[in-house]
């Protein structure tokens, strides 16, 4: 049994205030308790997102490694460190954010030029084409795991914000209520209590004057 | 923004060809967590991306420093040897947080 709240006075005015609250606490947590269902349900189909964008770029980056490492056996691999060092930096990230239930989530917008082998910054004459091959996979690796961060990400804030609400749910249903519930209850044995008195003086002063 | 790799040789110089803006060869964990260091300072800094070998061990402490910004993201990735034997799912670990069960997948 919860404690009623501390210092109340048990007065009518005072149970109806008290009521009031009930209902407010009680709407208020119906409501978060849909929130925190919505946010689930939204998470479980991050989370399916999230596990084919991890493989995606799994997959991708294997296929990269194996054209770097040939690229490396048929070019060897200090002239393919010299031509990746004369690659100019070409990306460019933009972090923008996209509203899910009045979550902040970000979204990342990867910015890459498609270039041809002539672009890439590096001289044509002593690289070979597994180089090339190389270089647009990882180009391709590097857009997956730009989706695969944001999803993480993604998936990162929403657990955020459902243990928040998970803790607010539970607050209101185990201690907030309880408590009100108990404080109404303790008003009105005490409001009927005084009326049994009431009555009974009545009754008593009745008796002494007749 | 920039994107930013660490690694070891393979790894960043394969990122280098795609055109990242800064990779760095590193050797052990050590230095890595001080390159995420000076990237938090940075403003400028929107993704790390780093080899799961590096991460694994630095990764609560990354987790720490990470846990309440957006931005840089940080992904673990496996390097030119494959997978990391002792691989952390990250996704796993807030599933169970998020719904109190641990889910196969």
């Amino acid at each position: 049994m919860a404690e009623k709240i501390e210092s109340v006075n048990p007065t009518r005015m005072e149970l109806l205030k008290l009521k009031t609250k009930v209902k407010l606490a009680e709407k208020g947590h119906n409501l978060l308790k849909e929130k925190r269902d919505a946010l689930i349900m939204e998470f479980f189909e991050i989370v399916e997102e999230a596990k084919g964008a991890r493989k995606n770029a799994e997959n991708k980056l294997k296929e990269a490694y194996r054209a770097l490492t040939i690229a490396q056996a048929t070019m060897g691999s200090l002239k393919v460190a010299e031509a990746s060092l004369s690659v100019k930096p070409s990306t460019s990230l933009e972090i923008k954010s996209r509203n899910i239930m009045g979550i902040r989530v970000p979204v990342l917008d990867i910015q890459m030029e498609d270039r041809n082998l002539l672009q890439r910054g590096y001289s044509i004459r002593d690289t070979s084409a597994q180089l090339d091959e190389a270089a647009h996979l990882f180009e391709e690796a590097l857009r997956l795991i730009a989706v695969q961060a944001e999803v993480e990400m993604t998936i990162r804030l929403l657990v955020e914000e459902i243990e928040k609400t998970k803790r607010r749910v539970n607050a209101l249903e185990n201690i907030v209520l309880p408590q009100l519930d108990a404080t109404v209850k303790y008003i009105k044995m005490r409001l009927d209590e005084m009326e049994r008195e009431n009555f009974f003086k009545l009754k008593r002063i009745k008796a002494l004057m007749e | 923004m920039k994107i930013s790799v660490i690694g070891d040789h393979s790894t960043v110089t394969g990122f280098r060809l795609a055109g990242v803006n800064e990779g760095f060869e590193v050797e052990d964990s050590k230095e890595a967590l001080q390159i995420i260091r000076e990237s938090m300072k940075d403003k400028d800094s929107g993704l790390i991306i780093i080899t799961e070998k590096l991460y694994g061990k630095i990764a609560e402490e990354v987790q720490r420093l990470t846990e309440k910004r957006v931005s840089p993201m940080i992904v673990a990735i496996p390097d030119s040897k494959g997978f990391f034997e002792e691989r952390i799912d990250p996704i796993r670990d807030l599933v169970r947080k998020a719904v109190g069960i641990e889910i196969k997948y």
